[in-house]
């Protein structure tokens, strides 16, 4: 990303009291890309509704919703500085397209009243407790459309991690996120869940990469 | 914001970004001055133990060298350069048993620094091997040309791209006067704006005042001259060094053990 653009995103996450620099803004261009090469590898096309789930600032926003049709693009985030700061991205950014984006701490995907082709969690189970990745699967079973792929990173952590995001919201890493917890998981929802899904680059963090099919 | 000192030391939120706001945005100045951080009698009180009380070889290990000199237990250093005066005490907090008001004051300007940068405090204050950890460092500084080179830190020039932090913030807490105690450039500091400022004289700088500045901004001192009835430039420093193994390297069984938990973790 040129330096200027660099300074501008981090001046934006200032004024809008959302973040001190951070890799949000180093890996601005490398995640957006990947995010977006591996959802169109994955089949995603512009009439697709797409959710992200932890959208932050609308970072990979920027990506989607100029690519997507207009108003086919949700995110759900919990840090409530994101949600302006996402609207001040998006016109630094010079993108007019209607877009939807709300704070959530409850996996309340419903509603949205929707059904979704794709979904997107980059960075997000990362933050998840085991607990709560079984919410999180538990609506989107409600929410994504039969044959609908939620692509996800992750981390198998050998126990749990606890993380304090920007000394605020205090969040716990999953552990033995294995074989077999994701069978369990395949079981309990009737997905079917693929291990670095074949096509896709390596995660720019090295994170692992899943998807589920609904 | 002039309550902030070393036994208040706890931000509030609107302090907070304000204090981030001066020092990140490009508007902004790149530093933040907690003026009488600390109280007269500290700094008096840090002067004479480690300027004039201390005989280093007592407490303090000669200092090897920055590679693998830090590690969980290591001792405290010192560095002592007989023709300039010059000398630095590594003082890690599990080390330096021998002068409690140093630590006292270190971790509480550590904590200052881990809220504007909004990193966990408890983060870098143990030592963890292949992460870093802050060993309080103090500096006098006697006689010299070109004492520190312009330079930045942490900055997107870094040649190993994980080291590239531009949340990363120094905080310097000054302990001495210049042109009383010290003369010369004093520390100078390159701000978001691309000018330097001469700190001490610029901001009127005194003894226990506390100056957090963004690291990957450039830095420098040029000159500090004293005369022998002078106490030279003196000051604290808090960088978060690289731990590594005693003696720096690991064994074989540990590398061993290492690779086998990444591949568990990659196909199990």
């Amino acid at each position: 990303m040129e330096r200027d653009k660099l300074f501008k995103l981090i001046d934006l996450h200032l004024e809008e009291k959302a973040g001190v620099p951070s890799n949000r803004e180093l890996m601005w261009e490398s995640l957006g890309d990947w995010q977006m090469d591996s959802l169109k590898k994955l089949g995603l096309l512009p009439d697709h509704k797409l959710l992200d789930v932890g959208c932050g600032p609308l970072r990979f926003g920027t990506y989607a919703i100029s690519y997507l049709t207009e108003g086919n693009y949700f995110g759900v985030e919990v840090w409530e500085p994101y949600m302006k700061l996402g609207q001040r991205i998006l016109e630094e950014f010079k993108i007019t397209k209607q877009y939807t984006m709300r704070i959530d701490r409850d996996f309340d995907y419903e509603v949205f009243d929707e059904k979704f082709e794709f979904a997107i969690a980059q960075s997000v189970v990362t933050h998840l407790s085991v607990h709560q990745i079984d919410k999180l699967l538990k609506t989107l079973k409600k929410v994504m459309k039969s044959g609908g792929v939620f692509l996800f990173t992750y981390i198998n952590n050998r126990f749990p991690y606890s993380v304090y995001y920007e000394m605020e919201e205090p969040m716990i890493t999953p552990c033995n996120l294995d074989n077999s917890f994701f069978e369990e998981l395949e079981k309990k929802y009737q997905v079917k869940f693929e291990k670095y899904p074949k096509g896709l680059e390596r995660h720019p963090t090295g994170q692992a990469v899943a998807s589920l099919t609904f | 914001m002039n309550s902030v000192s070393h036994k208040q030391f706890c931000l509030s939120q609107d302090d907070l970004w304000e204090i981030r706001n001066k020092i990140y945005h490009s508007q902004g100045d790149g530093f933040f001055l907690f003026k009488g951080f600390v109280e007269h009698k500290f700094t008096e009180h840090l002067v004479n133990y480690w300027s004039r009380s201390l005989d280093p070889p007592q407490t303090h290990t000669l200092f090897p060298g920055k590679e693998n000199a830090f590690y969980p237990g290591c001792p405290c250093y010192y560095k002592h350069g007989r023709s300039t005066g010059l000398k630095i005490f590594y003082n890690p907090l599990w080390s330096n048993r021998h002068e409690v008001v140093s630590n006292e004051i270190a971790t509480s300007i550590i904590h200052l620094r881990s809220q504007i940068e909004g990193k966990a405090f408890t983060r870098e204050i143990v030592p963890h091997i292949g992460q870093r950890c802050v060993i309080p460092r103090l500096i006098i500084t006697r006689n010299g040309q070109n004492i520190l080179a312009p330079h930045t830190d942490y900055g997107l020039d870094e040649p190993d791209p994980k080291n590239i932090d531009l949340a990363r913030v120094q905080a310097t807490l000054f302990l001495s006067q210049i042109d009383l105690d010290y003369a010369g450039s004093g520390f100078v500091f390159t701000k978001n704006d691309g000018t330097k400022i001469h700190c001490e004289r610029e901001l009127g700088i005194v003894p226990g005042d506390l100056l957090i500045w963004r690291y990957n901004n450039q830095h420098e001192i040029d000159d500090i001259s004293c005369s022998d009835d002078q106490v030279g430039f003196v000051r604290m420093l808090f960088p978060p060094e690289v731990i590594t193994r005693k003696g720096g390297n690991s064994s074989v069984m540990e590398s061993v053990k290492y690779f086998l938990r990444k591949v568990k973790r990659k196909f199990f």
